[in-house]
């Protein structure tokens, strides 16, 4: 390469990096953020010399990556408060302090200490490294008596539960994973400083196939931890009198399971037993994650009309519970939490290794089942409008109906089993033959088994 | 401090820094994060520096110097893709791209000398000056640096015998 040639190359390497408007406003801006944080660290310790140390917080260094820093952008000013709030957890000024000196990588960006906790079992730490504008974060875990640096040595997560990867952004409500192994650890969910959490432990499905789900306060009220042998939890995060985010402690919207067991089965359709393997897989991993749901069994098997692949529906073959309708083959599944065209939740990035997708359905015991069919979009699968009935075999028709019992979509059974289109939220019930059953699902957002998930960290 | 010109300074030269912070990082928010930190540093001196520019590249130079070697010369994996700047066509993307990826396995000495000396035409004593090391050391470091991007750069079925090697 001549000299010339770099010269050019170079020059056309940079042809399109143009800074953001207002350059000296936002070091302003970074220089008074470096000052606020500096003396809030002061303000904290003469706080935890008082209280003991339950929260303790942080000495701020500015902090440098080895690497070009490349965080993923911080978007809501949510993100930034978290990340400015004291250090959560049980550990000490001092090692928090030897942690955050331990994971200082220099002088730019900078680190904090999120979380800190010692059980019997291991150490667990959270660390967010950012600019102004971008920012991740790491968890790290080790031995009860792990230092500092040796917590700061050890690798990253990776290999562990499924959305559990290193370097995740930093969220208004972050959500994480830090263990020893996918069995040894806990999922940590830390909300803003002045957030408070309630945490849902167990939920059932009423007859009238409406959810029954009661939340108790946690104690360490905007922090969370979830021990990976303790029973899935669903987590409410209220700031001020808002709710801001509901969603189950563990990841839901993609989920790998190692093993399945299936219940008796019906040989109702043209079952595939690829897929409904994969059913299986995905129907324990959402009951891993929600906490509901039971041994499944393959109630129905077949083609859906569009869609070149086989279907599977598994669930409960008789009685209250909870279904699932299944597209693939694996034990990776997309699960579809929001209509077409929604985007509540903050975007997961993709993982090709995640091909199946799942939509979930509350079944009540009548012998009518109702579930929305599932879609493949980048990155996750998304609700349509077309919703499966499976129905007893002498049915031939299935109507939609309103609140008001007005029938807003028909359509022919085969065998029983058929489809109906209609739009998210726009049935109260479902009619087949002589069964009526109530399909209650709401009309925006995110939901799993027909229980509303939040995300609104709107300012 | 944010008066005697220092303001100007920002408004004006901005650009032109945050390109040449690009070319020591890689990705245009370590750039950012770099040039703000060396410009914060160059504030606390503004009344005690004749000649602000030179003064900011030495500090951006040292500081990506300083970060390299404190983290060594190891590949280091990074748990995100880097940002590239805004593409345009494919083969220029491409073409970035490995420059980049080329730029990336280069000390960061050298690489800062490659960019004082071939980005901003500085001498060779100047880009010493700046770096705080001999004319000798600059003229290896640019000698080393532009062989090495020629191999980086060149498919290895063109390489010569020697340069396959080195």
């Amino acid at each position: 390469m001549s000299i010339n040639e770099l010269q050019a190359r170079l020059s056309q390497l940079v042809d399109d990096v143009v800074p953001d408007p207002d350059p000296f406003e936002r070091l302003m801006s970074r220089r008074r953020r470096r000052s606020r944080t500096r003396m809030g660290s002061i303000v904290a310790v003469g706080v935890a010399v008082v209280v003991a140390s339950v929260a303790a917080p942080m000495a701020m260094h500015t902090a440098v990556l080895d690497k070009p820093f490349a965080g993923y952008p911080v978007e809501s000013e949510w993100t930034w408060k978290l990340l400015s709030s004291p250090t959560r957890g049980n550990m000490s000024l001092e090692y928090v302090n030897a942690l955050t000196h331990e994971f200082d990588r220099g002088p730019l960006p900078s680190v904090r200490v999120l979380f800190a906790m010692q059980t019997a079992e291991m150490t667990q730490v959270v660390v967010a490294y950012h600019s102004d504008t971008h920012a991740y974060v790491l968890a790290r875990a080790g031995e009860a008596d792990a230092s500092a640096a040796e917590l700061a040595k050890r690798p990253g997560s990776r290999g562990l539960p499924t959305g559990t990867t290193d370097g995740v952004p930093a969220a208004p409500f972050l959500v994480t994973y830090s263990g020893l192994d996918a069995v040894t650890g806990a999922v940590i969910g830390l909300a803003p400083q002045g957030c408070e959490i309630s945490t849902s432990v167990h939920a059932a499905v009423r007859p009238d196939g409406l959810w029954q789900r009661a939340y108790e306060p946690e104690p360490t009220k905007d922090y969370a931890v979830n021990y990976a042998k303790e029973p899935a939890e669903v987590w409410q995060v209220t700031c001020g009198k808002e709710i801001r985010e509901v969603r189950p402690a563990r990841r839901v919207d993609r989920l790998r399971s190692s093993g399945f067991s299936m219940g008796p089965e019906t040989n109702r359709g043209s079952p595939d037993a690829a897929t409904d393997d994969s059913a299986a897989y995905a129907y324990n991993a959402l009951r891993f994650v929600t906490g509901v749901g039971d041994r499944p069994s393959r109630i129905w098997g077949g083609s859906i009309a569009g869609i070149d692949e086989p279907a599977s529906v598994v669930g409960p073959l008789e009685g209250l519970g909870v279904a699932v309708l299944h597209f693939g083959t694996g034990s990776r599944s997309l699960i579809a939490l929001e209509p077409e065209g929604s985007h509540i939740l903050p975007p997961a990035p993709p993982d090709p290794a995640f091909q199946a997708i799942t939509s979930t359905a509350i079944t009540d015991g009548s012998g009518l089942i109702a579930i929305r069919v599932p879609k493949r979009e980048p990155a996750r699968a998304v609700l349509t409008d077309r919703v499966l009935v499976i129905a007893p075999e002498d049915a031939t028709t299935a109507e939609a109906l309103d609140a008001r019992g007005n029938v807003i979509a028909t359509g022919q059974l085969s065998q029983g089993i058929g489809l109906l289109a209609f739009v998210i939220g726009a049935a109260a019930s479902i009619r087949a033959g002589a069964i009526t059953t109530r399909f209650s699902e709401p009309r925006e957002g995110a939901r799993v088994y027909g229980d509303q998930l939040i995300y609104d960290w709107q300012v | 401090m944010t008066d005697d010109g220092f303001r100007e300074f920002v408004e004006t030269r901005y650009g032109e820094l945050l390109r040449t912070a690009y070319l020591l990082t890689g990705t245009q928010h370590a750039a950012e994060d770099l040039l703000q930190a060396s410009l914060l540093k160059l504030m606390d001196r503004w009344n005690n520096v004749d000649d602000p520019t030179r003064y900011l590249y030495r500090i951006m130079a040292n500081q990506r110097v300083t970060i390299w070697r404190r983290f060594g010369s190891r590949e280091l994996l990074t748990d995100v893709l880097p940002m590239r700047s805004v593409p345009d066509g494919i083969d220029a993307v491409v073409q970035r791209d490995e420059l980049l990826s080329a730029l990336d396995r280069l000390p960061a000495k050298t690489r800062a000398v490659l960019v004082m000396r071939y980005w901003l035409d500085l001498s060779e004593a100047d880009t010493a000056a700046a770096l705080g090391c001999s004319v000798g050391s600059v003229k290896s470091q640019a000698s080393r640096g532009l062989a090495k991007l020629r191999v980086f750069l060149t498919p290895p079925g063109c390489l010569t015998a020697k340069e396959a090697v080195a």
